[in-house]
């Protein structure tokens, strides 16, 4: 419970005399500090700033000023870089300054491979742009232990996947047979890709402390829930073919989801996803076979239903919440 | 979860300003993405049981006075429901009930009056307003006052003999009346106690009311609405205006907060009101800065997480709109950026050097 929320309780069940108010908030620390205050000004410049000059060179590159020779442009580029690099090796280490210079690296790096593509016309697809940019920033994501920078590499990997895909229609000259063709087969591979991003990091994570923050693995999850979720939607709503396995690997993935999630390594917010996708699904389901019975007359018993499914998975997932806080329903 | 709590219990206690033991208390904190379910669940509900009236009931969609009545009865019904708070269930069929309620309500009022948009919008306002103050759901209040904050920009920006034209200059006067009741409510949500949560709800109801509305302009949604012959005067005063407020509020809140602080001497008054009105004068050309701005510094201010996160996503999105629709080369945006880097760093590194300077001095002071 947050100091927000703490006081937000005393003063919803008036346990704090009215007359008293502005000094029981003054005491509870609610108020950031001047040294707080100090802190917040400091990571705002710095993140604008370094975000703002990384642009600024990004975008003059991508302004390809002809009377600006090829030199001078991978000059600047490559100083940018290399003076970043240096900012990271000057800051003790997790220090902001030192993170957000090498996010601009990182994206500096980026902007170096567009344009040596650009300038060579090397006639390279776009997916490896993208991978090579991913492979390229892999050592530093290893030094730099912080999750922000990982989730950068995996979301260049997925990029590069999706535009693989899309351009050769499969993985690897393997034949992809019609129902894993298209939007569908990219689907797929982005919910397969960030499965397996998601299981190497819940398994990694206890053995080092900089990844036991809970938003990498909630976004990641989020990045491997969509995908399937959506699959299974098309596959009980729609009539077009849809691989057989569709809705046995989604319940598999509902299922570990739970078991993982609700005893092994507890997390609210994937209990919620889990109980989002179910619900999802299974009112859609139920949706389509109510209308196709009912139609129009349909719409009263499916709305009561979905007030249903939302109360219960609502009410589920507070016990939960209750639960793993020790705090029971009384105090 | 206890710990904050009972921590808070006897700092106070060691104030005198409670006494004994913490009484039992029920709290409900559940997580935002917890209460985010409750409410997609509420408004797919209402859309279904609005088509299902529509489909089944089609009279009642046809006779505006039969779909006031019946919007009446369902709100009333509503109202009853949250009323008992005790069924979890009934609850949130309360909030899918009321928002069809709603439908059905200004369905008829439209129908009654579709010649006037601006009287619809003014009368579902009105309307909002009732069921801001009356309905006891947390959910609810915020949809209702993000609805009449949205339908009082609809009715009063709304302008034209003619047709119908969002009038720049109206629009920039609702843009700041609206952005100073959200930092109203947020630097002053303990000023009511009883009504706490209420505030509360109706403050991040009017939060996402001026984002929504500044990004229609902003990302010049309802361009074609927007009037374009206006007299000289509103015309030269429109781009103005509306920024011009936003910039006194921006003022006013920094002001605020950094009176608040214990030790802030009055020249660090003095520069952070400086610090606003620059920023403030070099966002003029970019709206929505300021509002990115005001949220992300009152949602810090309130030690409010989500206020913050919407704070810059808000910013971003506008920065980058503003980057984006800039009229100039890209090495112009470029230089502009740049500077704007430099600057922002240059700006850090005195901050650093003044704070530490002053650590020193007041460690020098002991």
């Amino acid at each position: 419970m947050s100091v927000r929320q703490a006081l937000s309780a005393l003063l919803a069940h008036k346990l704090i005399p009215e007359t008293r108010i502005e000094e029981a908030v003054a005491l509870s620390g609610l108020r950031p500090s001047e040294s707080e205050w100090l802190r917040f000004a400091d990571q705002l410049l710095m993140w604008l700033g370094a975000l703002a000059i990384t642009f600024s060179i990004l975008f003059f590159i991508a302004f390809n000023w002809s009377e600006v020779g090829r030199f001078a442009k991978f000059g600047m580029v490559e100083i940018a870089l290399c003076g970043c690099v240096l900012l990271y090796l000057k800051f003790p280490e997790y220090a902001l300054a030192g993170k957000a210079s090498l996010l601009s690296a990182s994206i500096l790096l980026g902007v170096l491979l567009g344009l040596y593509g650009q300038t060579y016309q090397t006639g390279a697809d776009p997916w490896q742009l993208f991978f090579n940019w991913a492979l390229l920033i892999t050592p530093w994501a290893i030094v730099a232990r912080w999750p922000a920078l990982w989730l950068l590499w995996l979301a260049l990997l997925n990029l590069s996947a999706a535009l693989y895909f899309d351009t050769f229609g499969g993985f690897f000259g393997f034949f992809v047979p019609p129902i894993f063709g298209g939007e569908l087969g990219l689907i797929w591979c982005v919910f397969l890709l960030n499965l397996s991003a998601l299981i190497i990091w819940e398994a990694a994570s206890p053995h080092h402390t900089w990844m036991q923050t809970q938003w990498p693995s909630q976004l990641i999850a989020a990045a491997s829930g969509i995908p399937i979720t959506w699959l299974t939607l098309l596959a009980t709503t729609k009539f077009e073919p849809l691989p057989i396995f569709t809705i046995p690997v989604w319940v598999a993935w509902l299922a570990s989801t739970y078991i993982f999630y609700r005893y092994k390594r507890q997390n609210l917010f994937m209990l919620a996803g889990f109980t989002l996708s179910l619900s999802v699904v299974s009112i859609a389901f139920i949706g389509r076979v109510l209308i196709e019975i009912m139609e129009e007359h349909a719409f009263l018993p499916l709305s009561l239903i979905v007030i249903g499914v939302g109360t219960c998975a609502a009410i589920w997932l507070r016990n939960i919440h209750i639960a793993w806080s020790g705090q029971g329903s009384k105090q | 979860m206890n710990d904050a709590l009972e921590h808070m219990w006897q700092k106070l206690v060691s104030y005198q300003i409670v006494a004994g033991p913490r009484p039992g208390m029920t709290t409900d904190h559940s997580p935002w993405y917890i209460k985010l379910l409750l409410a997609l669940s509420g408004w797919v509900a209402a859309f279904l049981l609005v088509g299902f009236i529509g489909s089944v009931f089609g009279f009642v969609m046809q006779n505006a006075a039969f779909s006031f009545v019946l919007g009446i009865a369902f709100i009333a019904a509503a109202y009853c429901l949250l009323a008992r708070q005790d069924n979890e269930f009934l609850a949130h069929l309360a909030l899918a009930v009321s928002l069809a309620g709603q439908a059905l309500l200004m369905w008829g009022v439209v129908d009654a009056l579709h010649e006037s948009v601006q009287l619809c919008a003014l009368i579902l306002a009105i309307i909002e307003v009732v069921l801001t103050m009356i309905m006891p759901s947390f959910i609810h209040r915020v949809f209702s006052s993000f609805a009449a904050a949205c339908a009082f920009y609809v009715g009063v920006a709304i302008t034209g003999a003619n047709g119908y034209y969002i009038s720049a200059v109206a629009e920039g006067i609702i843009v700041g009346i609206l952005a100073l009741a959200m930092s109203w409510l947020w630097l002053h949500e303990f000023r009511f106690p009883h009504y706490f949560k209420a505030l509360n709800a109706i403050a991040y109801g009017i939060t996402l009311a001026l984002v929504i509305i500044k990004m229609t302009s902003v990302f010049g949604i309802f361009n074609s609405m927007r009037l374009t012959d206006e007299t000289t005067l509103s015309a030269n005063l429109s781009p103005w205006l509306g920024q011009l407020l936003l910039v006194a509020v921006l003022v006013w809140v920094v002001a605020r907060i950094v009176g608040r602080l214990k030790y802030a001497p009055i020249r660090v008054l003095q520069a952070a009101i400086v610090g606003a009105l620059v920023v403030g004068v070099c966002s003029v050309k970019a709206p929505g800065i300021v509002i990115g701005i005001l949220m992300l510094l009152l949602g810090h201010h309130a030690r409010n997480t989500l206020l913050t996160a919407l704070g810059i996503a808000a910013l971003i999105g506008f920065i980058s709109r503003y980057y984006y629709f800039l009229e100039h080369t890209l090495a112009v945006k470029a230089g502009i950026l740049l500077a704007l880097g430099i600057t922002l760093l240059m700006l850090r590194y005195v901050l650093i050097r003044v704070s530490t300077a002053n650590d020193t001095h007041m460690g020098a002071a002991q």
